[in-house]
């Protein structure tokens, strides 16, 4: 289809006039002029006659009335492959839509009619292709940005426009992804999924599949509690069966009554037993008498044999003791005599001894005073000459305090009295020195003094001088700085020595050497006095007199006789020895004649203890034996009477043998009464026990079968079967929508990928004018180019300048148009100020793909930037404005 | 000469968990109302004694309401003499069950909870064998053999599986428990009418031994209808007359349909159903097997799903129907693109023998879905 005019009568700014492009050709055709011109009432009106029902009263339609009002018309004439056709529109009034031939004006359709033909020209409107291919003025971006309502329905519609446009074009519908119908199969399976299930996969919360899951859940709960008190009540029931049974089995008479017989034999038994035991007592008894008996009688024999023998024995030792007490008693005797002799041999011994020491002891006093004597004299002559020189060393020390002069005091001079010489010595190298050679013996003085021959005496200051017999000289040196200066520094070493001579009490230095020797030979005295007491007295003198006052204190002790001859301590000595030795042994024997005596005198009392004992013994053993003359008698008696009580012992235990042998064993009768008993006592006690059990299990049953647990059970295993056949049914359900969804969405990405091949193949050409190695990306959802690669770089869509988002934007929609028209749909490109972004080179380059596009199909460009659309060339039609006629 | 109703396997208290609440209120009660249906029946056909031969009640402890109610309705037709005598499912081992129902039974039971004749009518004795235990492990019947006075109707009364007479290894034992009972027990214990409970279908085992069926059925296993048996025993040794009045109420149908890519599987659908104004008392189970398309498929599912608030219950298992995939249903998801290509894969997949069953039913499922869902778009 091309446009070939387009008349405009009563619209917008064009009120009362008729408006008129003609001459529109097949390839691209430029309407530039400025603005206010009514470009976009040219493109609006276009829009209205081709997309917007004349019956209309919308604002599309009202912004097209001029403010004048009336009906707004739109005419167009078409040529397409079946010829040339006129379409026009009258909207608000006389409202109205013609179709009809333009050769000879015969009408082809009205109204309705004509609004079909004119969708089925343009492939659907606006939802078709050709909505694609209006480029209102700036629109000239892939889709519009904003998030309104009417952005989104234009979005969808021109979404839909694109993938209608790319399935039919393709024209491999193998490859497409399904279109629409896909989306809505996608959607009716992701609805019914929803309804069943998360997107994890997992039950939806309070769906149909998760319910059944829960009523899962809250059967198996609700049959493992039935399956308990069903076991409970069939164990109840088997319990009871077995407790019946048992109950019967004890409650028999016949075991009742055999229960009792064996009782009653059990108790004749055990009362036979215990009356035979009670006659082995009895035995017993017996037994043990005649047994005591015969214990008895062997002992009365055996007690008279024994006093026999202990009367002879006792009456042996007796006779022994006395004999050896007659012999110690001698001894004893002996022993004392000498034991006096050697207590006299002790005591003059001791006598001896006592005299010497009493001798040596005076002796060793003498000897003591003599020599403590000795020893007073030394240390006072030591004193002595130890306090002279104490005294010159004070006194020397005397002297030394009085003398204030030291060495550091006359290093001191010394330096002063250098100081005040080179001071004279210099200020007399600079000053007026006066000297004097007599020719006679007058002689002349100064200052009170006689002036020397031939000595040179500086005149420092204005002197005046005695000539005898010729009257006064004065000689005044005058003042000079030099000689000021000289004269200060000898004055001041001259008051630096005086200091210095009276800090050391001299008037002058040859004094000051003078004391100072004086000093040197104090000190050396002190030196000299304290030495020699040193060595006279090294420990001090306080100590040498503490030493002596303790030597004449203790020669005065010593009160001897120091006139009496001295003797010879050594021989006194070895004499005191000797009689040492002597009294030592006077007393060692003397000791051991005591000791013996001592025992003899203790063994004495033994003996005669043990005599005593002896003679007890013996009168006790006389006590026991008795009479002498019946003691044989009485021995015979008792061996007869042991005699007797062996034949009485030996027939008791015969008896006695005899009935424990055949005794029953009292334990076992006992035992086995006891077992009766127990056996008759546990059956009743099992009896009650059995009773009692029954009446419980009885109760469980009652409250267990009143519940209908089993019906209920097998009721709720019954809805378990059927609750997991629909959990079941709901999980294929599930499991076969996932693969419905993943077999669809694969299939359909399988398709993307060769679906934007053709617009591919479209609109690289394009691109290629523009970039060379350029390549766009395509969104899948979007089914628009979301990227560009340039030079193997990816670059987003959005991150591009405006002006090259617009050139793809342009492109993009000239590819589709390609497309559009490869299927024998071409539809004129209409752009309305498209191009706003682009710079100069960019714009002609796109001219260039509009020239390119135009080959097959009209391109339409209104603009109102006269010079840059100069370059796009095409052709330029005419434009007419006249008033209605 | 006697006539009586022979019947079992009342099962009162049947819980029928597999089914909704309202499906199991309505068969709880069909199973209780079979004892009035059981009385009218004897009344109709001239019997004044009822022998109930085993599993009166479902449970060994029933509810208290379950055996109340039973033992009331059983008093109300005091016209009648009900014999009662424990079966497997309510063994002398519920001895609770028969303690109370010894203890509260009205004046016109008489219960056989022992091996013991029993004189129901002048020279017509009563031989019972009750089921000690559920499994109770030898041929109880032998009991039969018991004598009773010369020239007395001998009627034996026993529960338990019979094994096949015809000498094979089949058996007819409802739970599939041991079969023990010798099928010419009549024969052996001089029975004039041996009658038996356990097998829920009626069937005439031999000239004198039946099994009555239970009045009321709870199955799909047994296709005829309930019935009793109306015995009239003429004199001794005379073959017994069995009438079999219907007792039943709730109805249940099985229908398998096999089916092949060309059959009309709506029709055959349609022309097995029963009538309209019966759905309401049946129970129906319907399957399919044999391959179908997916489109015939649909259609079956949606004809089911037609027909099924018409029933008390309506149960389908198609899952035993495979499907066939031709050309035309793929096409009529998508004659090409991603739709198609996704149908075309699902298909493959169920049929690939690579995959389990379970895969290839998940795959078949999801191309269903995708039939329908592309169906609803199309």
């Amino acid at each position: 289809m091309k446009l070939r005019s387009l008349t405009l009568t009563n619209v917008r700014k064009f009120g009362g006039q008729t408006a008129t492009i003609s001459g529109i050709g097949d390839g691209v055709t430029v309407i530039s002029e400025a603005n206010e011109f009514g470009k976009s009432t040219f493109f609006d009106a276009l829009y209205a006659l081709f997309f917007v029902k004349y019956s209309t009263a919308g604002k599309e339609v009202k912004s097209l009335q001029p403010r004048s009002g009336g009906a707004v018309r739109v005419q167009a004439e078409l040529e397409t492959e079946t010829g040339r056709f006129v379409i026009e529109k009258s909207f608000l009034a006389q409202k109205r839509a013609t179709v009809s031939r333009a050769d000879n004006g015969t009408l082809i359709a009205q109204d309705d009619e004509a609004e079909k033909w004119i969708a089925a020209l343009m492939d659907r409107g606006l939802e078709g292709p050709a909505g694609l291919l209006w480029v209102r003025q700036g629109t000239t971006a892939l889709e519009p940005a904003g998030s309104a309502g009417a952005d989104k329905t234009e979005k969808e519609k021109l979404l839909g426009a694109r993938r209608d446009l790319l399935s039919s074009v393709a024209g491999e519908i193998d490859k497409v992804t399904g279109g629409r119908r896909m989306d809505r199969v996608l959607a009716r399976c992701r609805e019914e999924l929803a309804k069943l299930a998360t997107a994890s996969g997992k039950a939806k919360a309070h769906g149909p599949w998760d319910a059944e899951q829960k009523e899962i859940m809250a059967l198996e709960a609700r049959e493992a509690e039935l399956d308990a008190k069903c076991k409970e009540l069939s164990k109840a029931l088997s319990d009871r069966k077995t407790t019946e049974a048992e109950l019967k089995n004890w409650g028999q008479v016949a075991a009742k009554e055999e229960r009792q017989a064996a009782l009653e034999q059990a108790r004749e038994t055990h009362a036979h037993a215990l009356a035979h035991a009670d006659k082995c007592t009895g035995a017993k008894g017996d037994f043990d008498l005649k047994s005591l008996q015969h214990t008895n009688a062997v002992k009365g024999l055996n007690d008279l044999l024994k006093a026999a023998d202990a009367l002879k024995k006792a009456a042996d030792a007796e006779a022994k003791l006395r004999s050896q007490l007659q012999e110690q008693d001698a001894d004893v005797a002996a022993a004392k005599a000498e034991e006096q002799v050697a207590q006299a041999d002790l005591t003059v011994a001791l006598k001896a001894l006592q005299d010497l020491r009493a001798q040596r002891d005076a002796a060793q006093l003498a000897e003591l005073g003599r020599n403590a004597r000795d020893q007073v004299a030394r240390l006072a002559q030591r004193l002595e000459k130890a306090e002279k020189h104490r005294e010159k060393l004070e006194e020397a020390q005397a002297r030394l305090a009085g003398m204030a002069i030291t060495q550091e005091v006359l290093d001191k001079i010394n330096r002063s009295h250098g100081q005040l010489q080179q001071a004279k010595a210099t200020a007399d190298a600079q000053n007026v020195t006066l000297s004097v050679i007599y020719d006679s013996a007058v002689r002349i003085s100064l200052g009170g003094g006689e002036l020397s021959e031939n000595t040179p005496i500086p005149v420092y200051s204005k002197q005046e001088i005695a000539l005898p017999g010729i009257g006064r000289l004065t000689v005044d040196p005058g003042a000079r700085a030099d000689e000021d200066s000289g004269r200060k520094a000898v004055e001041k070493a001259q008051a630096a020595l005086d200091i210095a001579l009276a800090a050391a009490q001299v008037v002058s230095l040859d004094r000051a050497h003078q004391a100072y020797a004086a000093r040197r030979d104090a000190e050396h005295q002190v030196e000299l006095a304290k030495g020699v007491i040193d060595t006279v007295v090294p420990e001090g003198l306080d100590a040498l007199r503490g030493a002596l006052a303790q030597a004449r204190a203790t020669a005065g002790d010593q009160d001897s006789d120091v006139s009496a001859e001295p003797v010879d301590l050594a021989e006194m000595t070895t004499a005191l020895a000797i009689a040492d030795d002597a009294a030592g042994l006077a007393r060692t024997r003397y000791d051991r004649n005591r000791d013996n005596l001592g025992r003899l005198r203790e063994t004495y009392a033994q003996t005669r203890a043990e005599l005593a004992t002896a003679e007890a013994t013996l009168a006790q053993a006389k006590g026991v034996y008795g009479d002498v003359e019946t003691f044989p008698e009485r021995r015979d008696a008792a061996a007869r009477q042991v005699s007797v009580c062996e034949i009485s012992l030996k027939d008791a235990a015969e008896v006695l043998e005899g009935l424990t042998a055949n005794a029953p064993d009292l334990d076992t009768t006992k035992a086995d009464l006891k077992r009766a008993e127990t056996v008759v006592e546990q059956a009743e006690k099992r009896i009650r026990s059995l009773q009692s059990q029954l009446v419980e299990t009885n109760a469980k049953i009652r409250a267990r079968a009143e519940d209908g647990v089993e019906e209920a059970l097998t009721e709720t295993r019954g809805q378990l079967d059927m609750a997991r056949a629909r959990e079941g049914r709901y999980s294929r359900e599930v499991a076969a929508l996932n693969l419905l969804v993943r077999e669809l969405e694969g299939r359909r990405t399988q398709a993307r990928e060769v679906y934007f091949e053709p617009v591919q193949r479209e609109l690289q050409p394009l691109l290629s004018i523009l970039h060379e190695d350029a390549a766009l990306n395509f969104n899948p959802e979007r089914l628009l180019p979301d990227g560009l690669a340039r030079s193997g770089q990816q670059e987003d869509l959005e991150e591009l300048s405006g002006g090259t988002q617009e050139q793809i934007a342009i492109l993009t929609r000239l590819a589709f148009a390609r497309l559009f028209a490869s299927q024998g749909h071409a539809m004129p490109i209409i752009l309305d100020d498209a191009l706003v972004y682009s710079d100069d080179d960019r714009i002609v380059k796109m001219f260039t793909a509009l020239h390119r596009v135009a080959a097959d199909q009209q391109v339409i460009v209104f603009s109102c930037r006269q010079m840059a659309f100069a370059k796009l060339g095409g052709e330029r039609p005419d434009v007419t404005v006249a008033p209605i006629a | 000469m006697i006539r009586f109703l022979h019947s079992s396997d009342l099962h009162l208290g049947k819980p029928f968990g597999r089914f909704p609440e309202d499906v199991r209120g309505r068969l709880k009660q069909a199973r209780h109302d079979v004892i009035g249906r059981l009385a009218q029946s004897a009344r109709n056909g001239g019997a004044s004694v009822i022998l109930l031969a085993g599993d009166t009640f479902d449970a060994e402890t029933p509810a208290p309401s379950v055996v109340r109610q039973a033992l009331n309705e059983i008093s109300r037709a005091n016209d009648l003499k009900w014999v009662i005598m424990p079966g497997n499912h309510d063994s002398l081992a519920a001895s609770e069950l028969w303690r109370t129902i010894l203890q509260d039974k009205p004046n016109n039971v008489t219960l056989a909870l022992t091996p013991e004749p029993l004189q129901i009518s002048t020279g017509v004795f009563v031989l019972p064998t009750p089921c000690t235990t559920r499994n109770p492990g030898r041929d109880l019947t032998e009991d039969m053999d018991q004598p009773t006075s010369e020239g007395a109707l001998r009627i034996g009364l026993g529960h338990g599986g019979i094994t096949d007479f015809s000498g094979g290894e089949a058996t007819l034992s409802e739970d599939g428990g041991a079969a023990i009972i010798p099928p010419d027990r009549a024969e052996r214990s001089g029975l004039d009418y041996l009658a038996l409970g356990d097998w829920h279908g009626q069937i005439e085992v031999g000239k004198r031994t039946w099994f009555s069926g239970s009045p009321e059925r709870d199955s799909f296993k047994h296709q005829k209808q309930a019935s009793a048996n109306l015995v009239s025993l003429n004199g001794p040794r005379a073959l017994p007359e069995v009438a079999t009045p219907t007792t039943g109420q709730i109805d249940w149908l099985s229908l398998t349909l096999d089916l092949m890519p060309e059959d009309d599987c709506v029709g055959q659908l349609n022309q097995n159903l029963p009538e309209l104004t019966k759905r309401r008392d049946t129970i129906a189970k319907i399957a399919a097997t044999g391959r179908i398309g997916l489109q015939d498929k649909t259609k079956l599912q949606q004809a089911i799903a037609q027909i099924e608030p018409d029933f008390l219950s309506l149960e389908q298992d198609l899952t035993h129907l495979r499907m066939t995939h031709d050309t035309a249903d793929l096409d009529a998801i998508d004659t090409a693109g991603a739709l198609r290509s996704a149908g075309q894969s699902l298909a493959e997949r169920s049929q690939d023998p690579v995959l389990s069953a379970e895969e290839q039913e998940i795959a078949e499922n999801a191309l269903s879905m995708l039939f329908s869902f592309a169906a609803e778009n199309s």
